[in-house]
C-alpha cells in the first residue's frame, strides 16, 4: 500500500468537504466553527467523494483516484478560496475564555481518555475483516461488486436481472437499497482495491469528524470549552457508537452524524438567524435519504422544522397543520415516486397496526430494556431526562435547548410508534433494529443532555445577535 | 458529636445499607441463605473424559490438547444423583483458556438422559469464573452429568485458529449462599466477550432476544444507585433542590465515567481478541482469514471456474441457509451472482440457458438424465465442475 494515495483517499474528503462547508456557511472566524468545518467537512466531504465517484468513474473506478482526487481538491480549494474572499473584514474582537488549572486538567484527561479510545479503534479496525452481517450482504456487497469488476453495474430487481442476461446488470435482495454508502467505499476502496479493514477505517474518521463538529457546534451554541469537550466525551463513550466504530460497515453512524449536523445548522439558524446554514439542512436533507431508507423520515422531519421556522408570524398559530400538511405531501411524493422506503413503511403497517395489549407490551418492554437494562447506552437514558428534570426553569426559557427537545421528540414518537404498534415489533423484542436506530438520533440526545446542562442561562438573551457580534478567537 | 456530625454518620450508614441491599437485590441473594455454602461438590478436571477432541490428566487436572475435527471439544463426567436446585452455583476454573473459544456447560437430567442441555458461560479470562444456574429453566431435576464444550467464537474466528491447548482445572457446584450469588453477579458483570453478530444492534446479550440468565446489568444498577443516593441525601440530610442535584450531578459523572473505564476494557479486550486471530496475519491478507473459509474456498474455486465466463452470466447460488447463500455471493464477488431462493420468490421468471447453477453444501440427488427441476421450471443441465461440497451446472436449455 502505497502512503501518497493513501493520504489522497483521505485528505480529499477533508479539503473537499471543509471548502463546501466554508463557502456555505462562512469564513470559520466564532468560536469552535474550525472544528465544524473541518469536522462535519470531512463527514460531507467522503459523502460528496462518493458522489463524485458515480459521477465520473462509473464506468472505470480504477481512475477515481486521479479523476475524484483531483475534483475534489479544486472544488474544495475553490470552496475555501470563495469563502476567503466573501469573509468578513472586521477583525473578530477578540474574548478570552478564563479556563482554571483545574479546567485545563479535566481537558487534557478528556483529550488524553479520547486519545487512548482512537488507537483502540484504529488497532482493532485494521486488525479485522468486515464482521457485521448487513454491513458485508447489504452496505459492502454492492461496492465490493463494483470495486472487484473495476466498474459498477446498475443493480434491478431480481426478474429483469435474469430476464436480461446479456446486459450488464446485478441483483441482490437489497437491490433498491440507497447506493451512497457503497459509492462512498469505493472512494475509500480507490488506492488498494477492495481492502476490507482500509476501508473500514472511514468510519474512524466519521467518528473523528462526528466529535469535532459536535464540540463546534456547542461551542457556537455558547457552551464553555470544558464543557463542549465533556459532552464530546459523553457522546464518544457510549458503548453502541463505539461499537458501530469498531465494527465498521453499517449506515446509522453516517445518519446520524447527517441528522445531527442538519439539526444543528437548524438550530442556528433559527436562533440566530444564520441564513446560510440552510445550506447545510439542505445537504442533509438531500443527503439522508441516499444514505439509508429510514433517512427519508428524518430528511422529511428536517424539511418541515425548516417550514416551521420558514412561515410568517401571521401564520404560527396554524404551524403544526401546516407542518402536518408539508410531511403529508412529502410523503404522497415519495409514495408516487415509489421511494424504497415507502414500501418498507407501507409493509409494516400493512403487516399489522399491532394493538392486542400483549404484544404492544412485550414490545415496550424490550424497548425499555434496550434503553435502561443494557450497557448501549451508559447512563444516558437516566441521565438525560433528570438532566431535563433539573434544569427545567433554565432550558424553558432557552429558544435552542425547547427547540432541540422537539427536534429529538418527534423522531422519537415515530421510532416508539414503529416498534410499538407495527410489525417492526419483532425487531424491538430482539434488539436487532431498535437500537440502530435510536443510535441515529443518539448525537442529537446528547445534545441535548449538553444543552439542557450547560447553556448559559443568557442563551436566549443573544439570540438573533447577528453571528459577528458574537465573535470571537 | 454535634447534630450535622450524626446526620452524616447517619446518611454515611443508610447509604451503605441502601447500596448492600441494592446489591444483594441485584446479585438475586436471598438473605435467609448462608454467606459460604453449606454443600459443595467439587468435580476436578481429572475426573473428567474427553467426548469430542483430545484431552489426558495431568495430576487434578485435564489437558485438552486437540479438537475434533469440527474444532470443536467436549469433556464430561458422571456424577452421582445430584438435585439441581440444591447447588444453583457453578465455579469453573481453566488455565490458558484461549480468548478465542466460547466455552458452554453441558448437562443432563435423570428425567431426560438422552437431552444434552447446554448454556453459554462467561469465558473464564481470569481464570475462573462463576455462574448463577438458578437464572437457568433446564436446571431442574436430578443431574447426572455435566461437562464443558469448547468451540470457536462463531462468525469471527477461523475455525481451524480457534483452538489452543488448555487445562481445565475443574468445576464446583455449591448450594445457595450469598458469596456464590455475589460471585456470580460479578463475573456475568465484568466477564468479557468477543465482538458477535449482535454487537452492532445490542451490547450486553450474547444473543439476540437477551435470553441468556443474567443479573440486572450495571448502568440500570447504578441509576438505582444513584436514585436512592437521592433519595437518603433528601431523607437524611435534608438537602434539596439545587444543593441535592449537585450532589447527583458529580455521582452520576463519576458513574459515568467508572461504567466507561469497564466499557474501554471490554473494548481493549475485544481488541486483543482481533489481534490474537489476525496480528500476525498481513494487512492486505486479513480479509481473507474469514470464520467461514469453507465458503471462502469454495466461492474461490467457483471464481477460477467462471474465469474465462463473461461477467454478465447470471450465476444462482443455493446452500443451506441464507446467511450461507450470502457469504458465498459476497465472498465470490465479482461473480454476477444471486441467490436461488429469489428465483423462486419469482415464480414466472424463466432461467436463461447459460446460467450457472450452484449447490453448495445441499445434499441434493444427482438431476435425472441432466433435467433439473427448478421451481415451475424444468431445464437441461451440465455438470460442469464437481467437489466434495460444490456441485456446479450450467443450463443447456429450458425444457418447460
Amino acid at each position: 500500500m502505497n502512503v501518497l494515495p493513501g493520504l489522497v483517499v483521505w485528505i480529499a474528503p477533508l479539503v473537499l468537504g471543509s471548502g463546501l462547508w466554508a463557502a456555505a456557511t462562512g469564513w470559520p472566524r466564532r468560536r469552535g466553527a474550525l472544528a465544524i468545518v473541518l469536522g462535519g467537512g470531512w463527514i460531507l466531504g467522503a459523502l460528496s467523494c462518493g458522489l463524485l465517484m458515480r459521477a465520473l468513474c462509473a464506468t472505470d473506478l480504477s481512475a477515481g483516484l486521479s479523476r475524484v482526487g483531483t475534483a475534489a481538491v479544486a472544488i474544495g480549494a475553490a470552496g475555501w478560496a470563495c469563502a476567503w474572499w466573501l469573509r468578513e473584514r472586521t477583525p473578530p474582537p477578540a474574548i478570552a475564555s478564563p479556563a482554571t488549572r483545574g479546567m485545563r486538567i479535566a481537558a487534557v484527561l478528556i483529550l488524553l481518555v479520547l486519545a487512548w479510545r482512537a488507537w483502540l479503534f484504529a488497532s482493532d479496525i485494521v486488525a479485522h475483516p468486515t464482521l457485521p452481517w448487513d454491513a458485508w450482504a447489504v452496505w459492502q456487497a454492492k461496492a465490493k461488486a463494483w470495486v472487484s469488476a473495476g466498474h459498477a453495474s446498475p443493480y434491478v430487481p431480481f426478474a429483469r436481472w435474469i430476464l436480461q442476461p446479456q446486459l450488464d446488470l446485478r441483483t441482490a435482495s437489497a437491490w433498491s437499497y440507497p447506493e451512497l454508502l457503497p459509492w462512498t467505499m469505493t472512494w475509500f476502496a480507490v488506492d488498494t482495491g477492495w481492502l476490507e479493514p482500509w476501508i473500514n477505517l472511514a468510519w474512524l474518521g466519521l467518528w473523528a469528524g462526528l466529535l469535532a463538529a459536535h464540540y463546534g457546534q456547542w461551542r457556537v451554541l455558547g457552551a464553555a470549552p470544558i464543557h463542549a469537550l465533556a459532552g464530546v466525551y459523553l457522546l464518544a463513550s457510549l458503548p453502541l457508537l463505539d461499537a458501530h466504530v469498531a465494527l465498521g460497515g453499517y449506515a446509522d453512524l453516517w445518519v446520524a452524524a447527517l441528522m445531527s449536523l442538519g439539526g444543528h445548522a437548524w438550530l442556528r439558524w433559527r436562533a440566530a438567524r444564520e441564513h446560510r446554514q440552510l445550506s447545510i439542512i439542505a445537504a442533509a436533507v438531500v443527503l439522508l435519504p441516499m444514505v439509508k431508507l429510514e433517512g427519508a423520515m428524518w430528511s422529511i422531519v428536517l424539511g418541515v422544522a425548516v417550514v416551521f421556522g420558514a412561515l410568517p408570524t401571521r401564520m404560527r398559530s396554524k404551524r403544526f397543520f401546516v407542518g402536518a400538511a408539508v410531511a403529508a405531501f412529502a410523503i404522497a411524493l415519495c409514495a408516487t415516486l415509489s421511494l424504497p422506503w415507502v414500501e418498507v413503511a407501507r409493509r409494516y403497517v400493512h403487516g399489522g397496526i399491532v394493538v392486542d395489549g400483549g404484544r404492544v407490551a412485550e414490545s415496550l418492554d424490550a424497548f425499555a430494556h434496550a434503553l435502561w437494562g443494557q450497557w448501549n447506552w451508559n447512563l444516558l437514558w437516566f441521565a438525560l431526562p433528570a438532566a431535563l428534570y433539573w434544569k427545567r426553569a433554565r432550558w424553558s426559557q432557552s429558544t435552542a435547548t425547547r427547540r432541540m427537545v422537539v427536534l429529538v421528540a418527534v423522531p422519537l414518537l415515530l421510532i416508539g410508534g414503529l416498534f410499538a404498534f407495527t410489525t417492526a415489533s419483532r425487531y424491538a423484542q430482539s434488539y436487532s433494529a431498535v437500537n440502530r436506530l435510536l443510535l441515529q438520533l443518539t448525537p442529537m440526545l446528547v445534545s441535548l443532555l449538553v444543552l439542557a446542562l450547560w447553556l448559559p442561562a443568557e442563551d436566549h438573551a443573544t439570540e438573533r445577535v447577528p453571528p459577528e457580534a458574537d465573535a470571537s478567537a | 458529636m454535634t447534630a450535622a456530625r450524626w446526620r452524616y454518620t447517619a446518611f454515611a450508614a443508610a447509604l451503605v445499607a441502601a447500596w448492600s441491599t441494592l446489591l444483594l437485590w441485584a446479585a438475586g441473594v436471598d438473605p435467609r441463605e448462608p454467606f459460604a455454602p453449606t454443600r459443595t461438590h467439587s468435580l476436578p478436571g481429572s475426573r473428567y473424559h474427553a467426548v469430542f477432541g483430545t484431552a489426558s490428566p495431568e495430576a487434578q487436572r485435564l489437558r485438552v490438547s486437540a479438537p475434533a475435527d469440527d474444532f470443536s471439544a467436549l469433556q464430561t463426567t458422571g456424577v452421582p444423583e445430584l438435585a439441581a436446585e440444591a447447588f444453583p452455583i457453578l465455579h469453573y476454573s481453566f488455565t490458558d483458556f484461549p480468548r478465542t473459544l466460547e466455552v458452554s456447560f453441558v448437562f443432563r437430567t435423570s428425567d431426560a438422559p438422552d437431552d444434552v442441555q447446554a448454556i453459554q458461560l462467561p469465558p473464564p479470562t481470569g481464570g475462573s469464573a462463576t455462574v448463577d444456574l438458578s437464572r437457568v429453566a433446564a436446571w431442574r431435576g436430578t443431574i447426572v452429568e455435566v461437562g464443558f464444550s469448547q468451540f470457536p467464537v462463531a462468525q469471527l474466528v477461523p475455525p481451524e485458529q480457534g483452538f489452543r491447548p488448555f487445562e481445565l482445572e475443574g468445576a464446583r457446584l455449591e448450594s445457595d449462599s450469598w458469596r456464590g450469588r455475589l460471585a456470580a453477579t460479578w463475573s456475568s458483570w465484568f466477564a468479557h466477550s468477543p465482538w458477535q453478530l449482535i454487537s452492532v444492534s445490542a451490547i450486553g446479550p450474547s444473543e439476540i432476544g437477551d435470553t441468556t440468565a443474567h443479573a440486572p446489568r450495571p448502568p440500570l444498577v447504578v441509576a438505582l444507585a444513584l436514585g436512592l443516593l437521592a433519595a437518603i441525601a433528601r431523607l437524611v440530610l435534608g438537602w434539596r433542590a439545587e444543593r441535592l442535584a449537585r450532589l447527583l450531578f458529580v455521582a452520576a459523572a463519576t458513574a459515568w465515567v467508572a461504567l466507561d473505564a469497564a466499557w474501554l476494557r471490554e473494548l481493549a479486550y475485544r481488541r486483543e481478541v482481533d489481534r490474537a486471530i489476525w496480528g500476525s496475519v498481513p494487512f492486505a491478507q486479513r480479509q481473507a482469514h474469514v470464520a467461514d473459509a469453507r465458503t471462502l474456498a469454495a466461492a474461490e474455486r467457483l471464481k477460477a471456474l467462471l474465469a474465462n465466463d463473461p461477467p454478465t452470466t447470471r450465476v444462482l447460488v443455493n446452500a443451506e441457509t441464507p446467511h450461507e447463500i450470502l457469504r458465498f455471493i459476497y465472498l465470490a464477488s465479482p461473480i454476477n451472482a444471486a441467490s436461488l431462493g429469489s428465483y423462486m420468490g419469482a415464480p414466472y421468471a424463466r432461467v436463461p440457458s447459460g446460467t450457472v447453477l450452484v449447490n453448495y453444501r445441499v445434499d441434493r440427488p444427482r438431476p435425472l438424465n441432466d433435467v433439473m427441476r427448478i421451481g415451475m421450471r424444468k431445464v437441461r443441465v451440465k455438470v460442469i465442475d464437481r467437489y466434495e461440497d460444490m456441485v456446479v451446472y450450467r443450463v443447456e436449455a429450458v425444457i418447460r
